[in-house]
């Protein structure tokens, strides 16, 4: 099944094709999201919601670039809103730290360090190392780091994902990977 | 070629993205530098463990699941049609500026009147009083005449 023979069946909201979709597409989606949000669960959570958001606005398709790249520009997006909400409930963790009386029962529950532990389960110390670096680095270097490196994009396709220029994602890879030395070399000296 | 220039560049180094005299200088530097050795060797084991881990498989309920949150979603979301709600987003917004100068002006009139109200009660009980004694201040006069003389 060809892309638009595939958009035509999903736009009459025919289930096979909805299936067909999930079936070609979710490895490619839950993989870009598991690299950029190094979480198992997270990443399953936003592939669902990925495909899901797909299903709801399949309409507003023009169909003017690849499903795939369709599918990469709302994983993103969705990936880019847990790591902003993420980061939110840190800071707010940490500022939980600093106010006297009881502590917040939310906060307290979502301990992050526990949650790194978790995390990072499968990995062994270097690539705890590596992927700690990775975390560190700016959303946008991040994203476009990992899906030019662990999901083997192109740099177009990256751009195309991002919604960005290809000079932009250049730039954005070239950084990150300085950014990486930086942190990598600061840790290696310390130690 | 030092070690500081070596740092700033042992990524394109592993990578080997370095310009070939570049890449042949630092290889040069690395045989007679054991310090600088360790470190691209440490960095090359953390860097390019990334390659090596393997993307966990997804659970077999993937579909299920998706299935389930798009019936949920199309339970609990209204049945107006996105293209509708948006074209409703400049009328909302419009009433909204509408009720906040409509409150706004209700809220300063309530606020002054409630002033004026305040000082006419004042001037108006004074006034009253005053006038009440002009009128009456002759029977008064007139009533203690007449109780004095009985």
């Amino acid at each position: 099944m060809t892309d638009a023979d595939l958009l035509k069946s999903l736009a009459g909201k025919d289930e096979n094709a909805f299936r067909f979709l999930v079936e070609k597409y979710q490895a490619m989606v839950f993989k870009a999201c598991f690299h950029i949000l190094n979480n198992y669960e997270d990443a399953e959570d936003v592939a669902q919601d990925t495909f899901v958001e797909a299903y709801l606005s399949i309409a507003s398709f023009r169909g003017d670039a690849k499903i795939s790249t369709w599918l990469y520009r709302i994983a993103i997006n969705k990936s880019k809103n847990l790591l902003r909400k993420n980061r939110w409930q840190l800071l707010m963790q940490r500022f939980d730290k600093f106010l006297p009386g009881e502590k917040s029962v939310v906060f307290d529950a979502e301990d992050h360090s526990a949650h790194d532990d978790m995390h990072l389960y499968e990995k062994n110390e270097d690539q705890k190392v590596l992927w700690k670096a990775i975390e560190s680095l700016p959303e946008n270097q991040r994203i476009a780091f990992t899906l030019s490196k662990y999901d083997e994009l192109s740099y177009q396709e990256i751009a195309e994902a991002m919604q960005t220029s290809l000079s932009a994602v250049e730039s954005l890879i070239h950084r990150a990977k300085l950014n990486l030395q930086k942190k990598l070399v600061i840790y290696f000296s310390e130690k | 070629m030092s070690g500081i220039h070596i740092k700033n560049d042992v990524i394109a180094y592993l990578e080997k993205t370095l310009l070939p005299e570049k890449q042949k200088k630092i290889e040069e530097h690395l045989s007679s530098c054991s310090s600088c050795q360790a470190l691209v060797k440490r960095m090359s084991a953390v860097y390019f463990s990334g390659d090596k881990q393997e993307v966990p498989e997804l659970t077999p309920y993937f579909y299920t699941r998706i299935c389930a949150q798009l019936e949920n979603e199309q339970q609990s979301t209204w049945e107006i049609p996105l293209p509708v709600l948006r074209s409703l987003r400049p009328v909302a917004a419009g009433l909204f500026v509408l009720t906040a100068i409509t409150f706004t002006i209700f809220l300063s009139n309530y606020i002054l009147s409630g002033n004026q109200f305040k000082m006419n009660t004042k001037v108006g009980s004074s006034e009253m009083s005053y006038e009440y004694y002009l009128e009456n201040s002759g029977d008064l006069m007139l009533n203690t005449i007449v109780s004095n003389e009985n």
